[in-house]
């Protein structure tokens, strides 16, 4: 599977991070594992989510 | 070899006074030394503590002052459990040399309930990274034939459970640590309910998801380990304040009118297991069925979408643990961890929260699924154990995997074996029970075990 990121942005994302990754390290990231993580950051954006549905885990004062 | 003991066995033999604990422990002492060059279970051995806690335990029998069902039984510590004064380095050389001042509190907890420690045990890198070759230690292997996988990440305790090198043990199950080296290693392994377990003391990988639990040979004897470890810790804020059931309390009730759900979708449509897999687990339902059971089908969200919002979360919250080390000492750490880790360094915040928010959909959607049936029926891995040499760097992103979805809606799950596939390497079934109720999910998995062969048959090497 090929990731859609382009390798230029995917190494921005690795840059912002402030990973000290090698070209290597950045070629196995990006061809073997991202496509893959691409696939799954749409799946959990969902549809037809509404605007207001919160997260699993959601503040609360007398929680800590 | 020395025969091999359950704990129920051992524990009934012990208290009859027919069984010494330092005779016990000797056994694992001498049956480690015989198998650890192979198998690599353990990353840190310690027999002469172990045989003074023994000598402890025996002295207790003696005196009438049995501690209690573990007194003087034989255990292990997955090596991202801190032991007081003993080095515990989550298998990493980044904490190779790190001694703890304190024990984890399941470590505390389970000391006091007079199990006798024989040492800390293989893991894959900080939970995550393995099977992993550039580390200070070697991999765990599979006992039933060392050139194939424990599966991980508790991979030493599955690996020495199963051959006998001690009774029971710890591990943890983030995305199906514990459940994955049951499988492999064709034992029982129970991720409990989140919260019942404390996880105070235990290495992070990833908050939300981490749980604490026992890895034995039978069902039986994981309720009895757990019955030590669960229970409130107000230091760990995950913690469930209610009370702790006894476990064991339901094991003789059989599996009549129980009502099971058997989630096709994951094993047959989401990552369709192989024919021996399938095979297990329709035997398993004809089993349930002839006992009395109701047997229904159920349908989950897909395996595809656990795997999507488990791994988001799991990544992103273990590279806010790791991200100090990841900066600054990246190739300090093994392969197979760091690049696997650095994924979570690449996420946004808004992917880590639409992924929490997408848990609480499928935590939502699993719980209406369960409305009507008291247990869901699965497999724990698809397959029989792959090669060690094998497993490509990225395989757990191309497949989904079976054990994450528990770990994201938290729910009580234990593997347990179904038999031998055409390698002759064990396979399981998965079963899984509402919040809390792990009795009833014991039930269920001993009434199985109870009618089956499976439990007579140990590997080859450790006989």
């Amino acid at each position: 599977m090929q990731p859609k990121t382009s390798r230029a942005d995917f190494e921005a994302l690795v840059r912002r991070a402030g990973l000290p990754l090698t070209e290597a390290q950045i070629a196995d990231i990006h061809g073997g594992a991202w496509a893959y993580m691409e696939v799954m950051l749409e799946r959990v954006r969902g549809q037809d989510r509404d605007r207001a549905a919160e997260p699993m885990h959601t503040f609360k004062p007398e929680g800590t | 070899m020395a025969p091999h003991f359950t704990i129920a066995e051992a524990s009934a033999l012990i208290a009859a006074r027919k069984l010494s604990p330092v005779e016990l422990t000797q056994i694992c002492i001498d049956r480690t030394e015989a198998l650890q060059d192979t198998l690599h279970a353990f990353i840190l051995r310690t027999p002469d503590r172990a045989l003074a806690e023994a000598r402890a335990a025996e002295a207790r029998v003696m005196a009438g002052e049995r501690r209690g069902a573990l007194d003087g039984i034989p255990i292990a510590h997955k090596d991202i459990y801190c032991t007081a004064g003993l080095a515990t380095t989550g298998h990493s050389k980044l904490l190779q040399d790190f001694v703890p001042k304190d024990d984890a509190r399941t470590v505390t907890m389970l000391a006091e309930a007079g199990t006798v420690m024989l040492g800390k045990l293989a893991t894959h890198e900080f939970a995550m990274g393995g099977p992993s070759f550039d580390l200070p230690w070697p991999p765990a292997r599979n006992p039933w034939n060392p050139a194939y996988f424990t599966s991980g990440s508790s991979s030493g305790t599955g690996a020495g459970v199963a051959a006998g090198m001690f009774l029971g043990g710890t591990g943890s199950d983030t995305g199906g640590s514990i459940r994955g080296p049951a499988a492999f290693c064709g034992i029982a392994g129970i991720k409990p309910t989140y919260g019942l377990c404390s996880r105070m003391g235990i290495l992070p990988l990833s908050f939300t998801l981490d749980h604490a639990g026992p890895m034995a040979w039978t069902v039986e004897d994981c309720a009895m380990l757990l019955q030590a470890m669960a229970g409130h810790d107000a230091t760990d804020l995950g913690s469930a304040n209610r009370p702790v059931p006894y476990f064991r309390s339901d094991l003789g009730k059989g599996a009549k009118g129980l009502r099971i759900g058997v989630v096709r979708n994951f094993h047959e449509t989401d990552n369709r297991a192989d024919d021996a897999v399938l095979k297990g687990i329709d035997e398993a339902i004809a089993f349930y069925k002839s006992e009395g059971a109701e047997i229904r089908d159920v349908t989950l969200p897909s395996l595809q979408d656990f795997q999507a919002a488990g791994f988001i979360i799991l990544v992103t919250e273990a590279y806010a643990v790791h991200e100090k080390w990841m900066k600054s000492r990246y190739n300090d750490h093994g392969e197979l961890l760091r690049d696997r880790l650095a994924i979570g360094g690449l996420m946004s915040s808004a992917d880590h929260f639409q992924a929490v928010r997408h848990r609480r959909e499928l935590c939502a959607a699993t719980a209406a699924a369960m409305a009507d049936v008291d247990i869901l029926l699965t497999t724990a891995a698809p397959t029989e154990a792959p090669k060690i040499d094998n497993i490509p760097k990225w395989a757990s992103l191309a497949k989904p995997g079976f054990t994450m979805p528990f770990n994201v809606t938290g729910l009580p799950a234990i593997s347990i074996c179904s038999g031998f596939g055409p390698s002759g390497l064990p396979i399981s079934i998965q079963l899984v029970g509402h919040p809390f109720q792990e009795q009833t999910v014991f039930r269920a998995a001993h009434a199985y075990e109870q009618a089956t062969e499976w439990r007579k048959r140990r590997p080859a090497l450790a006989q």
